[in-house]
């Protein structure tokens, strides 16, 4: 069954490929398109070497279809695999909805009913996944996984750059407490605004203002003070011999930043390390925004943000959630305070166990005491 | 009999005290001058730090003199020995209060001292309720290790180090469940004894 589909990558018809197509190519794109099929073909010589090795276990490989995955398993657990790739199948097509793009990826389940790998096939490159059919929890986060970064590396490429290529999830989980301390304490000016109610300065702070990102414009001198401190702390103290000749006019520009509350020179010294400066909300925040507009956008949310055509990411965002882009923002933070706020410190349940743990030390010195 | 007993204990524990009742009051006033806007807080890790050596001191000094005494004095008192292992015990639980106090008047200090940025709170009394708990657990379970004789609690050290090591050890050669890490998550996590050194120790927090 498998040598069918690894016809296609057989060394004669790719060099007719290469030959048919060189007179109307240029160089370039013949290039590109030799090494896609390259990786084309290693990803399925490595398939086939999974197969074979099932093979060799006396078992038979069959082949069959969840959705838009195909799935590749040992027959002696054909059953598992299915029951475990459907599960998490119909988990995501409730959340994305249909007409989905083609997913052409399989899984590949080695050493049938033991603890093994599964190779997954996304369209370029491969992957191996822990998968054990004994351990159905953790089977199921890996092929989440798998089929959460499939989906993702199908999005326009301003969204993936936008969520850093996080695995969508089949439902929002944020880490409520990490999301909040981000908001509150990024130092930036942007990020305080936003905490206070400004939609503009949180889309400022993941990096989708109206206006472009530009950093110089999102940090107050003392915010600029501390990512000067941060970026040149180790050259500082490593001193001279490690930096190089104009050490001390460095320092004296560094010296300069951090006392004369001077912007220009901070900006200059932040310039001059070469390395850009990110938004001031990261990826976690910006994947979290993305969730909400997902969850906010209902089932053909996902059909939405595949057929974004924009390439900004606020329009992108409004789109997919069908709510006002300022709506959209207000729903995101609004939803983070109040969260955390109701998962504040509650030390009574802490309490109540400590004292119910004095009592069993204090049993335990009792009953064990000297004069018992 | 309490009140003699607590003096005892009181004569015995004051030097430990001291410094324990700076350090107590102290702590708190480091902690919110080093708040740090990186989710990781080193001063945090200083509140259970604190609540273990704590404990121990006032455990280790409940039992000090019965020791040296070789328990003369005990079996000399017209009470059962659990009854005088009780008073003991609360007449250190008291004792223990004394750093107790100091942590909460350090830590409401601080945070009336302090200025965090929006969205950020002092969390003194919370922090206190934290700190008594932990060392109040930390101080029983030391009480009832030291409870028993010398012979006991070596057998008690060497078993758990033993368990430990062979746990390891034979999870890493034969690939199968390491019991010293089913043991650690139960102690460490709820409702395990030891749940409440776990989690945020900031006096600021978000």
């Amino acid at each position: 069954m498998f040598s069918l589909k690894l016809s296609q990558f057989r060394i004669p018809g790719f060099l007719l490929l290469f030959a048919t197509t060189a007179s109307s190519q240029s160089l370039d794109e013949l290039q590109h398109r030799l090494s896609a099929q390259q990786a084309r073909l290693s990803i399925a010589l490595e398939a086939k070497q999974i197969a074979d090795s099932m093979r060799l276990e006396n078992s038979p490989v069959s082949t069959f279809k969840v959705g838009p995955i195909s799935v590749m398993s040992a027959e002696s657990q054909i059953e598992v695999v299915r029951s475990l790739v459907e599960e998490v199948w119909q988990d995501f097509e409730a959340v994305v909805g249909q007409p989905l793009p083609t997913f052409q990826f399989g899984f590949f389940f080695e050493k049938s009913g033991q603890s093994g790998e599964a190779i997954y096939m996304p369209p370029e490159g491969w992957m191996r996944l822990r998968v054990d059919p004994t351990d159905r929890n953790s089977s199921m986060r890996e092929i989440r996984n798998a089929i959460g970064g499939q989906l993702t590396l199908s999005l326009p490429s301003e969204l993936r750059e936008f969520i850093s290529n996080v695995p969508l999830p089949i439902e929002r989980s944020p880490n409520w407490r990490k999301l909040y301390s981000t908001i509150v304490m990024t130092p930036s000016i942007a990020a305080r605004d936003c905490y206070q109610g400004g939609n503009e300065a949180c889309w400022a702070a993941v990096g989708a203002s109206a206006e472009g990102f530009d950093w110089r414009t999102l940090y107050s001198t003392t915010d600029l003070q501390g990512l000067v401190r941060t970026r040149y702390q180790t050259s500082m103290a490593r001193g001279p011999g490690w930096y190089g000749g104009n050490f001390e006019e460095l320092r004296a520009k560094y010296d300069d930043c951090l006392n004369s509350h001077e912007r220009g020179g901070c900006i200059s010294l932040i310039d001059r390390r070469g390395r850009p400066v990110d938004t001031p909300f990261g990826f976690d925040i910006r994947a979290d925004l993305f969730h909400v507009a997902l969850e906010q956008g209902g089932r053909g949310a996902y059909r939405r943000a595949l057929d974004a055509d924009e390439s900004d990411i606020k329009t992108i965002l409004a789109a997919v959630s069908e709510l006002d882009a300022d709506v959209l923002m207000e729903e995101w933070r609004t939803n983070i305070i109040d969260e955390r706020s109701s998962r504040s410190r509650n030390p009574l349940k802490s309490t109540a166990l400590s004292g119910f743990w004095l009592g069993v030390f204090g049993l335990i010195a009792i009953r064990r005491g000297r004069w018992s | 009999m309490f009140k003699q007993i607590l003096y005892a204990h009181w004569k015995a524990s004051h030097l430990v005290l001291l410094p324990l009742t700076l350090a107590a009051f102290a702590l708190p006033m480091y902690s919110a001058s080093h708040f740090s806007v990186t989710d990781f807080d080193v001063s945090s890790g200083f509140f259970p730090a604190l609540a273990i050596v704590a404990g121990f001191a006032m455990a280790a000094t409940a039992w000090q003199w019965d020791q040296q005494g070789k328990q003369i004095y005990a079996m000399s008192l017209p009470i059962h020995g659990w009854e005088y292992a009780l008073l003991r015990m609360a007449a250190g639980s008291v004792a223990l209060m004394v750093p107790v106090a100091a942590l909460w008047l350090g830590s409401s200090a601080s945070a009336i001292a302090a200025s965090p940025p929006a969205g950020v709170v002092a969390y003194p009394h919370s922090l206190s309720l934290r700190f008594l708990n932990a060392s109040v657990v930390a101080y029983a379970g030391w009480f009832a290790l030291f409870s028993g004789r010398q012979r006991h609690q070596l057998i008690f050290a060497g078993g758990v180090l033993a368990f430990f090591v062979l746990s390891t050890l034979l999870a890493s050669t034969f690939g199968i469940v390491d019991l010293s890490q089913k043991l650690l998550e139960f102690l460490l996590s709820s409702p395990g004894p030891f749940e409440v050194f776990t989690g945020s120790w900031r006096l600021l927090d978000v």
